[in-house]
């Protein structure tokens, strides 16, 4: 197959040039990882350079039968070095949500931030929805704020969403971080917990397609009927990122949703994999209904490659500090302890850690 | 809340710091392969998100706009 795209830009990309048990050898950017296989052409003589900004790499077959279960997550920042423009954030974003596609990658990721060059996309549901030969590519939400929104509002976007990408939508919801989200959007960040809890349960109701009263501690409805109703019955797969012990803890308790949590700090996260098996079995779920949790879960993991260990962190060194240091204003921007931790030196690592 | 930690505890950690606390698998394909298998292994995680990939920009040759 030789379905070729062409960008705004003028790039062109091919979509799945290579085998699908291949296509986990080669890195966006052009490089040739295994040395066995047609390396892809850019046309674009910066193409390798600006490609490799994100990703990746290779990574082994992750199932039994040796497809792939992967996404990048794109937060469409404000690139570490200044000299990037908003409008070069978002092209770049775009192509190489492209690209990535192209590549065999079956998701990406979009979150949400607010006031800072640390994330420019501030939509609650930055959905990438198209469709055609590449239907293959699923857009998921990592994740939308609800905290800052009324449940029933955003569950009447994602539905829509999910109806116009035939049902490939899969969301997260996060409880947010910032004091000043909060306050500007006028949410109580006290009550950002609870609230989280009880709008993901709005959210479902709103997806049942029938009429519903809803009676809550921070929201209120009577006689709603959300449409469209979203093509995935019951509803959207739910995701939460948990950054923390009291949100991991969300993951446990039975019900429908949360089934799958992203667990975003990637030294910790055995750690936190384990806390999450804990408090499930706690919550009663089912030891296989646990193991199906897992299965479904995803970890996130920052990753560079090149030819050789030196240049990977040359490459990689200023524009990871330049993170880390949009992370630190973040976590002084925090209410949250655990947005602190992500900067602060932690305590020593829990045996599972490797 | 706003004041519910000490915030004068909060330092931005070396870099090599960030990288033996797990922060990021960078290096080679083998030892990126490695560390992604490793990683799976410990986590029972089989499902990787490649993210914030793009914190290891460079500049742009020239600006579009």
């Amino acid at each position: 197959m030789h379905l070729r795209r062409v960008t705004a830009s003028g790039t062109t990309y091919r979509a799945n040039p290579w085998p699908e048990r291949h296509a986990h050898q080669y890195a966006i950017g052009g490089r040739n990882i295994s040395g066995q296989t047609p390396t892809p052409t850019f046309g674009d003589p910066h193409r390798q350079l600006r490609s490799t900004r994100f990703v990746t790499g290779p990574h082994p077959p992750l199932r039994p039968d040796g497809t792939r279960a992967d996404g990048i997550r794109a937060v469409l920042p404000h690139a570490a070095d200044e000299r990037w423009s908003e409008q070069a954030v978002y092209d770049s974003g775009l192509e190489q949500m492209l690209a990535a596609e192209a590549l065999g990658y079956r998701s990406v990721w979009i979150a949400e931030h607010h006031f800072n060059d640390y994330g420019l996309c501030p939509l609650r549901s930055p959905g990438i929805v198209r469709r055609g030969p590449y239907h293959h590519f699923a857009s998921r939400h990592g994740v939308s704020l609800l905290p800052l929104h009324h449940p029933v509002d955003l569950a009447e976007e994602l539905a829509v969403l999910d109806v116009v990408s035939g049902g490939r939508l899969d969301v997260g919801i996060g409880r947010g971080g910032t004091l000043q989200d909060y306050q500007t959007f006028q949410s109580d960040a006290m009550t950002a917990g609870p609230g989280w809890r009880k709008g993901s349960p709005l959210m479902r109701q709103s997806w049942s397609g029938a009429p519903f009263d809803f009676q809550g501690q921070f929201h209120s409805a009577a006689g709603v009927h959300v449409r469209p109703r979203p093509v995935q019955r019951p509803h959207p797969p739910l995701f939460i990122a948990p950054t923390a012990r009291t949100a991991v803890a969300l993951g446990g308790p039975p019900g429908p949703a949360y089934a799958v949590v992203i667990l975003r700090v990637a030294g910790r996260a055995p750690a936190a994999a384990h806390l999450y098996r804990e408090v499930a079995r706690a919550a009663g779920r089912r030891e296989e209904e646990v193991e199906d949790l897992q299965r479904r879960s995803w970890g996130m993991r920052v990753v560079h490659v090149a030819p050789d260990h030196a240049e990977a962190l040359r490459a990689t060194e200023a524009p990871f500090m330049g993170y880390q240091r949009k992370m630190s204003v973040l976590a002084l921007r925090s209410h949250r302890r655990d947005r602190a931790e992500l900067v602060r030196p932690l305590a020593p690592a829990p045996a599972l850690l490797p | 809340m706003p004041n519910s930690f000490d915030r004068s505890r909060l330092r931005l950690r070396s870099f090599r710091e960030y990288l033996d606390d797990g922060w990021a698998l960078i290096g080679t394909p083998a030892e990126v392969r490695d560390g992604l298998r490793q990683y799976r292994d410990v986590t029972g995680y089989e499902r990787v998100l490649y993210g914030d990939g793009t914190i290891a920009a460079p500049p742009p040759r020239e600006q579009p706009h």
